[in-house]
């Protein structure tokens, strides 16, 4: 019942298959109680339903379902997902207990960029585990997200001290990546003129491959090996890896030299432990460092989920990549972090982006500043200290049989030996994984897990004997001259009594999920149930290093190979890659296999993607990156794609039309019902159709993109599969195809991916083969338990409740989009232009809803001055209410104003949220009173979250930019 | 990852900002630096809000409109060109970020940059003050004129704000 099955014969074969429906109820007494649908569903019970059925004039809720999605979209397939009514939570633990037992965890001593390490328990069970971090949305409402700023300013601080550059990022996707958005800036920052980039072959091959792969699209040669008389001109600059793959420590000041000579950026990859003892790359000339902080306590997932740092200096910050957090002030001139330079990238750019980044790594870089706060300078440079000893003492022992291969290292060795099979059997015999680089050289890496028995087998292995003791005695080329992480915050917190009560602070000023509902049209914020997350801390998920041979990994196999099955069945498609870490990069994936499928057609000069204005910004700057035009599609007044316009570019365009981009349901949250003649359009001029699955939660087993007519599509685990959100990340963005596109998946050099042997993949687009495998039991969790007619169930839910809070809303508020019988989709637009002449704006009512302990809808997008609600399926109706009465009270406050009671500037809006500070101290001689501003419903005085600072000021932060945390304790006064 | 949570307000962008665009003048600061320069300087506007003022002897200046600088909102950041510099019509020279947009500004001709507004980068709350006079971006030298006509006048750009706002 749940063997692999390899893709296209399989899903043949299920879709002829008859599914039993689910039964709701058992009557069999065997049957487990502990099923998870009821949990996952806020609302099950059918006097609610029917309520809810009632308030949005609705008989039944198929005649409702109808009402929303044309009808001849919606399908008459049973989705395939075995078992078709649900794992019970108690059943689904057992089966991924059986799939985990397949995994078999050897010491790893690959390296190669992933690491063991010891993530501190306070930190795995009070962060990792705790919904409070793990369900948090992106801080874009700072005031209530001032706790993961403040740890995300701890991060850049953390980044820039041990680089020695003046500015990072809050976190990349990955390494790999993160070295690509360096050689873009690279070119870009020279006009595109030069477009020669040297990656040195001291850069690990899985940065290469992405290299080539983000190269590709923009006319940029990447040349392997530096030049060899320093000769740089032509180029806009090179990578270096700081220490290199094969350990050593190079001398680069001549290369950095010689590369500002010619007017080129150097980048270096850089290891972050490392850098706590030997010089770090700002003094020898680095312009851009990037890198991995994996193993500042993440575990290695199985290639990720981890954070990739970007750091810069002080003259390129406002080129930077990715989010930044930056110190601003509040109202009442207090400090506040808050999410900086927002609008430089493709959210506002579209094509003229020249990245299209739009998520971070936020769970993971917060783990890894914990860690630093946790160890501090002293305890990083001992854990450093002590590999650097160990790896030495093991050079040593190995260069009595063996030659070291490289003169200096950190943690890595490179042996030549006379068969590196022979050694390689011989350390799997001992349950040790090396790694090895051909027939005749291997490579050992060391980290802080090693233990004595480790160096022992080692040791043995290598034909000596450990010694009784080893020496601290650092033995690199250039030690570490200048002091890091002097600021207070990485002194204070090193007992766990301490940490532990440092971390309960910082989420107590963050509203997420456990606090209550996170409207965020477009983003999905539904249940991470506790049975999902509880497997990816076990060692046989974490603790498996991407390179381990196949042979070990047989569970996570399995495991993947059942998800993308599961996902093409519910995309209605053939294949799926699991390798994109976000939306954004499937975009950009898909798009690269549409390009690599046209040229093997001879159809290689289609280079026009067509892309309705309402488009994500995301989609025009993938296509930008994919090298492809982007040709804008109108939109009707009533937000629908406008098929004359359509018509007329696609014929406009025949010769050269590649593909178009489109959102479905619509990103003004509407199904449209001319999405197939759309479709249509474009099959028949020759191009290819990219769904964008932002809002596949208003699809799944009503309709999906392969039975509407895509051929390809993206699918945010983060955000209809149940991986949290995570404060702003990760996220893992596959993508679906049909069968013709399959072929030109991406491929990975170190694994052998289906795709490779088809032999027309593309390169790589992660670090890792399967992108972020370790958190990738989650979605295989969700469906599972949900099964085939619980996940259809979950969509139908999801349209209703929207439907619910719309009709409740109409009242007071005017709803912008619906379909032609008065329908939204999954998610509504409330237009508050309309108020825009009393001052009144999208932000005041956003802010507001936080005196309410509600976090805004999604603000501004996809139209300005407006909020998109999307309750998901989790909510209650309780909850429902609760969140449609803070509106329609806000609403009331707005007509004070309308009545001409109160002026603008002095009403609860303009002064919201309110924070205690704000409430208590001080002569209190506004014209409301304390109890509206902070209590303003009854249900407020049983559940209240306070803000912890007043409104943030943005124009403040963005035009006085300062990343990192204060050098001293007291904060200087910011006026 | 995500969906975010900003206005889509770029210049280059149908915006659907401002409803109240009509009450404002999109014309150029009387006695600014630009009128300074010469006397009736030709106006003309492209569709992404940026204005070009030609002076008899082809200098050129050129900035975003009173218009485009009320949909940015503050504005933050301003970035020109080094000079001289020569660019085509549709090339970027110069940058503008407020907290709610980043936008690149366009050359609307072929011609030299001969001088930019360094004190915008230092000043750039001018953008939101003085749009159409102090604020303005850069000096050009164009080199073929009849690039103009392609452009927009005053009551052209007028008429299709109107029918750009929904």
């Amino acid at each position: 019942m749940f063997r692999a099955r390899t893709a296209l014969a399989a899903r043949l074969a299920m879709r002829t298959r008859v599914v039993m429906p689910a039964r709701s109820l058992s009557t069999n007494a065997l049957d487990p109680l502990d099923t998870y649908k009821r949990r996952h569903n806020g609302v099950s019970d059918k006097k609610d339903i029917d309520a809810m059925l009632k308030v949005a004039n609705s008989p039944s809720m198929d005649e409702f379902v109808k009402s929303v999605v044309p009808e001849d979209l919606l399908f008459q397939r049973p989705l395939a997902i075995e078992p078709a009514k649900g794992f019970s939570e108690t059943e689904l633990l057992a089966r991924l207990k059986e799939i985990a037992s397949k995994n078999k965890v050897l010491r790893s001593f690959i390296g190669r960029g992933y690491y063991n390490t010891l993530l501190p328990l306070v930190i795995q069970r009070n962060l990792l585990e705790n919904p409070q971090w793990y369900t948090s949305y992106t801080p874009y409402q700072p005031e209530i997200s001032q706790g993961r700023l403040e740890s995300l300013i701890n991060y850049q601080t953390l980044v820039t001290e041990l680089t020695g550059m003046d500015v990072a990022n809050a976190s990349l996707l990955d390494e790999a990546t993160a070295a690509a958005e360096a050689m873009i800036m690279s070119f870009v920052g020279l006009n595109r003129k030069k477009p020669i980039y040297y990656v040195d072959e001291s850069v690990y091959p899985q940065t290469r491959a992405v290299l080539e792969t983000r190269a590709s699209g923009l006319g940029i040669q990447v040349k392997y090996g530096l030049p060899e008389d320093n000769n740089f001109e032509g180029s806009c600059g090179a990578l270096i890896q700081y220490p290199a793959a094969n350990g050593s420590i190079g001398e680069w000041k001549a290369t950095a030299d010689a590369i500002h000579a010619a007017g080129g950026t150097f980048t270096v990859a850089a290891d972050l432990m490392a850098l706590t003892i030997i010089e770090p790359p700002s003094t020898f000339g680095a312009d851009i460092v990037v890198g991995t902080t994996q193993r500042f306590g993440v575990p290695m997932g199985y290639g990720g989920p981890h954070a990739a740092y970007f750091a810069v200096k002080d003259s390129v910050k406002r080129k930077l990549p990715g989010r930044i957090v930056g110190k601003s002030k509040d109202r009442l001139g207090n400090v506040a972090y808050r999410l900086a330079l927002q609008t430089r990238e493709q959210h506002i750019r579209r094509e003229k982006a020249t990245s299209n980044i739009c998520t971070a790594q936020a769970l993971l870089a917060n783990i890894s500043a914990f860690y630093a706060v946790y160890h501090g300078p002293e305890g990083l440079r001992k854990i450093a200290e002590r590999i650097n000893s160990l790896t030495t003492a093991l050079a040593q022992v190995i260069s009595e049989k063996y030659e070291v291969l490289n003169k200096s290292w950190f943690d890595t060795l490179t042996v030549s030996v006379p068969s590196a099979d022979a050694i390689m059997t011989d350390a799997l015999s001992k349950g040790i994984n090396l790694y090895k680089i051909d027939d005749k050289t291997v490579s050992v890496s060391l980290d802080e897990s090693v233990t004595t028995e480790d160096f022992a087998a080692l040791c043995e292995l290598f034909g000596g004997k450990a010694p009784e003791a080893v020496d601290y005695a650092v033995s690199v080329p250039c030690p570490r001259t200048s002091k890091y992480l002097q600021q207070p915050v990485f002194n204070k917190y090193h007992s766990e009594t301490e940490l532990l009560r440092y971390m309960t602070q910082l989420q107590s000023k963050d509203l997420s999920l456990a606090n209550s509902m996170i409207p965020l049209g477009s983003c999905t914020m539904k249940l991470n149930a506790t049975v999902q997350m509880v497997p990816i801390t076990w060692p046989e998920f974490g603790n498996l290093h991407p390179f381990a041979p196949l042979d070990q990994t047989k569970g996570y196999q399995e495991l993947i190979t059942e998800l993308e099955n599961d996902l093409a069945d519910i995309t209605g498609f053939a294949a799926t890659s699991l390798q994109p870490n976000s939306g954004a990069q499937g975009e950009f994936t898909g798009l690269q296999a549409i390009k690599a499928y046209l040229k093997s057609k001879g159809e290689g000069k289609r280079n026009i993607c067509l892309i309705p204005v309402s488009a994500h910004g995301t989609n025009p700057a993938s296509a930008a990156m994919c090298g492809m035009k982007v040709v804008p599609i109108k939109c009707t007044p009533q937000g629908e794609l406008d098929l004359t316009d359509l018509e007329a570019k696609a014929e406009k365009h025949k010769d050269d039309l590649a593909a178009i981009m489109i959102t479905y349901p619509s990103t003004f949250g509407v199904f449209e019902p001319t999405v197939k003649k759309a479709i249509d359009i474009v099959h028949s001029h020759g191009g290819q159709v990219y769904m964008d699955g932002a809002n596949m939660n208003a699809q799944i087993g009503l309709t999906s993109p392969g039975d509407i007519g895509a051929d390809v599509c993206h699918l945010n685990l983060h955000k209809t599969f149940c991986i949290p959100h995570g404060g702003g990340g990760p996220g893992v963005g596959p993508i679906c195809v049909r069968s013709h596109l399959a072929p030109f998946l991406p491929a990975h050099h170190e694994i052998e991916l289906p795709a490779r042997e088809l032999g027309q993949a593309i390169e790589a687009v992660s670090a890792a083969p399967w992108g972020s495998a370790g958190i990738l039991p989650i979605p295989w969790a969700y469906i599972k338990l949900m099964g085939g007619a619980g996940l259809k169930s979950a969509t139908e839910i999801a349209l209703l409740s929207a439907n619910y809070m719309k009709e409740r809303l109409a009242n007071h508020y005017k709803v912008a989009y619906v379909n032609n019988q008065g329908r939204c989709a999954h998610e509504f637009i409330i237009d508050l232009r309309p108020f825009k002449a009393l001052g009144v704006e999208a932000i005041d009512i956003a802010k507001r809803l936080q005196d309410y302990s509600f976090h805004a809808p999604t603000m501004s997008w996809p139209v300005a001055g407006t909020l998109m609600v999307e309750p998901t399926e989790s909510e209650s109706l309780v909850e429902l209410d609760r969140f449609c009465d803070a509106m329609i009270a806000i609403r009331e406050e707005i007509k004070e104003i309308e009545d001409g009671k109160v002026a603008y500037t002095d009403s609860v809006l303009a002064h919201a949220p309110h924070n205690q500070e704000d409430l208590l101290l001080g002569e209190w001689n506004r014209v409301y009173s304390r109890e509206k501003a902070a209590f303003p419903v009854p249900n407020l005085k049983e559940r209240k979250f306070w803000p912890s600072v007043t409104r943030v000021d943005d124009t403040y932060g963005d035009t006085n930019l300062f990343c990192t945390c204060d050098p001293v304790e007291a904060h200087a006064d910011l006026d | 990852m995500l969906r975010t949570a900003f206005a889509r307000s770029s210049l280059a962008m149908r915006s659907r900002v401002p409803m109240a665009f009509r009450f404002y003048s999109n014309n150029l600061t009387p006695d600014s630096p630009v009128t300074s320069y010469g006397a009736d300087p030709t106006v003309r506007y492209t569709e992404n809000h940026e204005w070009i003022a030609v002076h008899k002897d082809n200098v050129a200046f050129v900035g975003i409109t009173k218009y485009a600088a009320d949909a940015l909102g503050d504005t933050t950041f301003v970035e020109v060109v080094e000079t001289p510099t020569e660019t085509e019509a549709q090339e970027s020279i110069g940058s503008v970020e407020s907290v709610k947009s980043a936008s690149d500004l366009y050359s609307p001709v072929t011609g030299t940059v001969i001088e930019a507004n360094e004190e915008l980068v230092n000043s750039p709350g001018l953008v939101n003050e003085d749009p159409m006079g102090k604020a303005w971006f850069a000096k050009i030298q164009i080199s073929n004129p009849a690039e103009l006509d392609q452009l927009m006048d005053s009551d052209k750009y007028e008429a299709f704000l109107k029918e750009n706002d929904h």
